[in-house]
């Protein structure tokens, strides 16, 4: 099965700080098996395409997983598994694009649930704005009437600025549930799903 | 369904259970969480690599390996402290 890993620089695991072998001369890393008998809540874990702006990091790697498979919520975990590619795409442009494109959607879901609240000048104002720094700029500027929509838009934008894609994303969703409820939520990570397989030819 | 926002954890929550996570001993749902709050949180994904390094240099101490003469000494010295030496109660 193919599933993605993202990992920290040098391919490092980013919670645990293991140095995952990589591939070399064009042929996949060694496999890396879990010890035999280990339940699998300590396999290695990988992601599906949906699974992965959950859990963005700085390198992306394709990775195959091989022997047996489990599925769980918001991740696959397999016994065994090697580093088959680097996914070169998920560069600095494309987490910093990502962001902005979860900025976007926060600050359109936000305009939308002001207008419907009849507060037309606060949507007006952040419909206006493009660009990371001025959609920022317009969400801190919003008044107290058009929290807390405003501060998850300005999150967004902030940490999109700052390259970090995983929290701008979080905070797109978390933005879509509180004005629209768990639905839009999880439209919202289908989104930003698509949008990473399609910028990074998944 | 999944939930597309689990349930957050918070800073607080999380140093609290660093240890935990490093033993193995959380359930599946909060060390998702725990890992989840890691992609998002730049402070404790700091936190954790300290921790990490301090177990490398200073390796690997289970409860078992410390003698009971000394674990009672640990207790006495932490038992002082909080009464009367101007620890934290």
């Amino acid at each position: 099965m193919i599933a993605w890993k993202f990992l920290a620089p040098d391919a490092r695991g980013p919670f645990t700080g293991f140095r995952w072998p990589r591939p070399e001369g064009g042929r996949p890393g060694p496999w890396v098996s879990a010890p035999e008998g280990t339940p699998w809540e300590k396999w290695i874990f990988a992601c599906r395409r949906g699974d992965l702006p959950f859990w963005l990091d700085e390198e992306l790697w394709r990775a195959e997983l091989s022997g047996a498979v489990r599925e769980s919520e918001y991740q696959v975990a397999a016994a065994r598994a090697r580093l088959v590619e680097r996914v070169a795409a998920w560069d600095a442009a494309a987490r910093l694009a990502f962001g902005e494109s979860c900025a976007l959607a926060a600050r359109d879901a936000a305009a939308a649930a002001l207008e419907a609240a009849g507060e037309r000048a606060a949507a007006a104002s952040l419909r206006g704005a493009s660009g990371l720094a001025q959609i920022q700029a317009a969400a801190e500027g919003l008044q107290a009437g058009a929290q807390p929509a405003g501060g998850y838009v300005a999150d967004a934008a902030r940490t999109a600025r700052a390259g970090r894609a995983a929290t701008a994303g979080y905070a797109a969703a978390v933005l879509a549930a509180a004005v629209a409820g768990p639905p839009a939520a999880e439209r919202e990570r289908a989104r930003q799903s698509e949008w990473l397989a399609l910028r990074l030819g998944l | 369904m999944r939930p597309p926002v689990p349930t957050e954890m918070s800073c607080r929550e999380l140093v609290e259970l660093v240890t935990a996570w490093h033993e193995g001993a959380l359930s599946m749902a909060d060390r998702t969480r725990f890992e989840m709050h890691l992609c998002l949180c730049t402070g404790c994904r700091g936190h954790l690599e300290q921790m990490r390094r301090t177990i490398e240099v200073t390796g690997r101490l289970a409860e078992a390996d410390v003698s009971p003469a000394a674990r009672e000494d640990l207790l006495r010295a932490f038992r002082d402290f909080v009464r009367g030496k101007g620890g934290p109660r």
